[in-house]
């Protein structure tokens, strides 16, 4: 384009990201949350209660399952880890069995009960919005979300190439000086955590490049089936016997699993053709314990648990994908590595909110008057705090919600769902009657408001608040409520410098000495 | 532990990597340092950062040590930038005071 | 970028044009290196196929850029059509050739 190389990746930088800006924030924002999915989804279940040993746990989910559903052609069991207090239970009914009466799937406690817990997607809703969105068919939408993070693969690339002084303002953030402090912020927001970026934006293409580039698979195998087979081999399928057989037990079969992998847990059991002569039992290896993401398998002959030949994919490319999966869901981050993800996601939603303010100050600079913008700009004003500022307040509405709405309500996980995106409807529809800087100070503070109103409501309407939780040492109920009030000072903060903030003068231009000082 | 003096080096080199750039000389230290000094700063700031790095390599081993190293050097910078500006308002605070007087 | 306001609809048709153009003949140009690497890198085919779709984001990005560098739309254009058209017909051969998937 005219003007230069670094001019029009400025152009394509300002461009890529404020088209899709809005909906970047969003995934964001709730891939950050979802690193601490498993963390949420234990406070949204209070009347949950913490598991045994996985060995144990496994013979549980297996009573469980012989007798809810003992003809299943197979039995999935995700066991407990350090993170998880249940064990998850999924089975496929038998090819000619009637329609189940109940959900397929089950959450077991530690004495290998279906927990009566509320009704509740917890993190795991923040985890799959984060990539199949919400009210929309899933194709679609990842393809949306594939769109979102190729601009913003981008928009990265594009703003290290604008950036000239990326070292020498590598610390600079001057607060108070209008749109040079904007400026700044989004460089310091994106420079400092500007691998992580590289990183998640590439991984995040990349775990479902299948859907986004299938070219490679159509150009050199007949069928997407075919190139899993060749390249993820299962071994061979085998079908039922028709011979019921006792179940061999799991406790010699963890053991051989633990000295194979040095010590290192199982994380899923699952078994084909369960009380058949030809049950087949796979013990996957817990992700929570490598960075490759495709969790290496032992199968078992599950009448008379003897190992069978394991096969696994050891490919560069494969291993390769593999691992940059894991890297992207964080399922291997111990304590300390997964604060650091969340808080580089944090920085991530900052970039990216920075970002768009800063194209609408410098846009009101340029507008003919403005004191009256056209209705283009207030829309796009509005839209940027319904999406910074809203969001969040939908989001803290929905662990209100959690609380609040009746547990025996039908459809009940799915309307806390609901309350996320009536609250966040309800901020946009608010702003749009509200002079922009007030639309502002009262979204941010009803964000604020709503994050702290959650641990209050948590004291009042369940026995495990703060003060409890503190006393009995219980991390994950203490972090999420010192993070969810950390949220509400963040935004009460931002409120209130919003509140204060005086007209913006125009940065006037330095003096030859200024210059010179600099 | 190790992990907090890795964060206790990085944070350590930032802030020597910081001083090296004139800007934050001219702010913090009222002066713009001889080049010599200079160099010697940015020489220490990034060995601090690498005694980091291999901290975290050696605790972590040199996958899991590179992430955590990436997203603690992130922490620490920005820690640093933070500390610039609480002093920089602490600066232009007592000026105005002293202003005034 | 020249701001020529007197103009405003065409280049306003300019930039519709690159972009489009970027986007869906980048995307284009991608997926046919994309299957013409999957089908000829000297590697098993699974890896072969893994290695092409790692490396086509990379690849579509620098395109996208390199497409809005161009002093010229019409040059941007050129050398996507361009390009498609001789991976086509490099795709077409090898699958003519080398059977098909």
């Amino acid at each position: 384009m005219k003007g230069g190389f670094r001019q029009s990746m400025a152009w394509l930088h300002t461009w890529a990201g404020v088209v899709v800006g809005w909906a970047l924030f969003v995934i964001f924002a709730t891939g950050t949350a979802a690193y601490f999915q498993e963390e949420i989804t234990a406070w949204m279940q209070p009347e949950a209660t913490p598991a045994a040993s996985p060995a144990v746990a496994a013979e549980q989910a297996r009573a469980f399952l012989q007798r809810v559903a003992p003809d299943a052609q197979a039995w999935y069991v995700t066991l407990p880890g350090k993170r998880g207090a249940s064990t998850q239970v999924f089975w496929v009914p038998a090819a000619d069995a009637p329609p189940p009466d109940r959900p397929t799937t089950a959450m077991l406690d530690g004495a290998g009960r279906e927990i009566a817990a509320r009704a509740t997607e917890g993190g795991y809703f923040l985890y799959r919005f984060h990539f199949d969105l919400h009210y929309l068919p899933v194709i679609p939408a990842r393809y949306l979300v594939g769109v979102c993070a190729m601009a913003m693969l981008t928009a990265i690339l594009t703003g290290v190439v604008t950036h000239k002084k990326i070292f020498a303002d590598f610390f600079t953030f001057r607060l108070g000086k209008g749109q040079r402090s904007w400026l700044d912020a989004h460089n310091v927001a994106g420079v400092l955590a500007l691998p992580f970026y590289l990183m998640i934006t590439y991984t995040g293409l990349v775990t479902l490049a299948a859907q986004y580039m299938p070219f490679g698979i159509a150009a050199a195998y007949p069928s997407e089936a075919a190139f899993y087979e060749e390249a993820y081999p299962l071994g061979p399928t085998i079908a039922p016997a028709g011979r019921p057989a006792p179940a061999a037990p799991y406790a010699p079969m963890f053991d051989l699993a633990g000295r194979r992998w040095n010590g290192a847990a199982v994380g899923f059991v699952n078994t084909v053709n369960p009380g058949d002569a030809n049950a087949r039992v796979s013990l996957v290896r817990s992700s929570a314990e490598r960075m490759a993401s495709r969790g290496e398998a032992l199968v078992f002959d599950g009448a008379n648990g003897a190992l069978i030949a394991p096969v696994a994919n050891t490919g560069v490319a494969a291993q390769t994908e593999s691992v940059m999966i894991g890297l992207h869901a964080g399922r291997y981050a111990g304590p300390l590595l997964r604060w650091l993800y969340f808080l580089s996601g944090l920085a991530g939603a900052l970039m990216i909110a920075t970002g768009l303010v800063l194209w609408t100050v410098k846009r009101r600079a340029r507008l003919a008057d403005p004191a009256r913008p056209h209705v283009g700009f207030r829309l796009v004003e509005r839209t940027n705090i319904a999406a910074i500022a809203g969001y969040p307040t939908g989001l803290a509405c929905y662990f209100l919600a959690n609380r609040l709405l009746p547990l025996g309500m039908a459809d009940r996980a799915a309307w806390e769902i609901n309350c996320l995106f009536i609250a966040w409807g309800a901020v946009f529809a608010w702003t749009l009657g509200r002079p922009a800087r007030c639309a502002w100070v009262e979204s941010l503070g009803a964000a604020a408001t709503a994050f702290a109103l959650v641990p209050v409501v948590n004291a009042l309407t369940t026995p495990r608040n703060l003060a409890v939780s503190l006393w009995r040492g219980d991390w994950t109920y203490v972090g999420f409520e010192l993070t969810v009030l950390a949220l509400a000072a963040g935004f009460g903060w931002a409120a209130l410098r919003a509140a204060r903030r005086a007209p913006v003068a125009a940065a006037r231009r330095k003096t030859p000495a200024e210059r010179a000082a600099a | 532990m190790s992990a907090t003096l890795a964060l206790l080096l990085a944070a350590a080199g930032f802030s020597a990597l910081c001083m090296t750039l004139p800007r934050h000389q001219n702010d913090v230290l009222r002066r713009r340092l001889p080049p010599a000094r200079t160099m010697g700063l940015r020489a220490a700031g990034f060995a601090l950062l690498a005694g980091s790095y291999l901290i975290l390599a050696w605790r972590d081993g040199f996958g899991r040590g590179t992430v955590t190293w990436a997203g603690l050097a992130t922490f620490t910078a920005a820690t640093v930038v933070a500390g610039l500006m609480v002093h920089a308002r602490r600066t232009t605070a007592s000026e105005r005071c002293s202003r005034r007087r | 970028m020249a701001r020529a306001r007197s103009s405003g609809w065409r280049r306003r048709l300019d930039v519709a044009v690159r972009a489009v153009g970027a986007i869906a003949g980048g995307y284009a140009v991608t997926a046919l290196a994309t299957a013409l690497a999957a089908r000829h890198l000297p590697l098993a085919r699974s890896e072969a196929v893994t290695a092409a779709t790692l490396a086509s984001f990379p690849v579509y990005a620098a395109i996208l850029m390199a497409a809005f560098a161009a002093p010229r739309t019409a040059t941007a254009c050129a050398w996507l059509g361009g390009t498609c058209a001789v991976l086509g017909a490099a795709l077409w051969l090898s699958l003519r050739l080398g059977g098909a998937a």
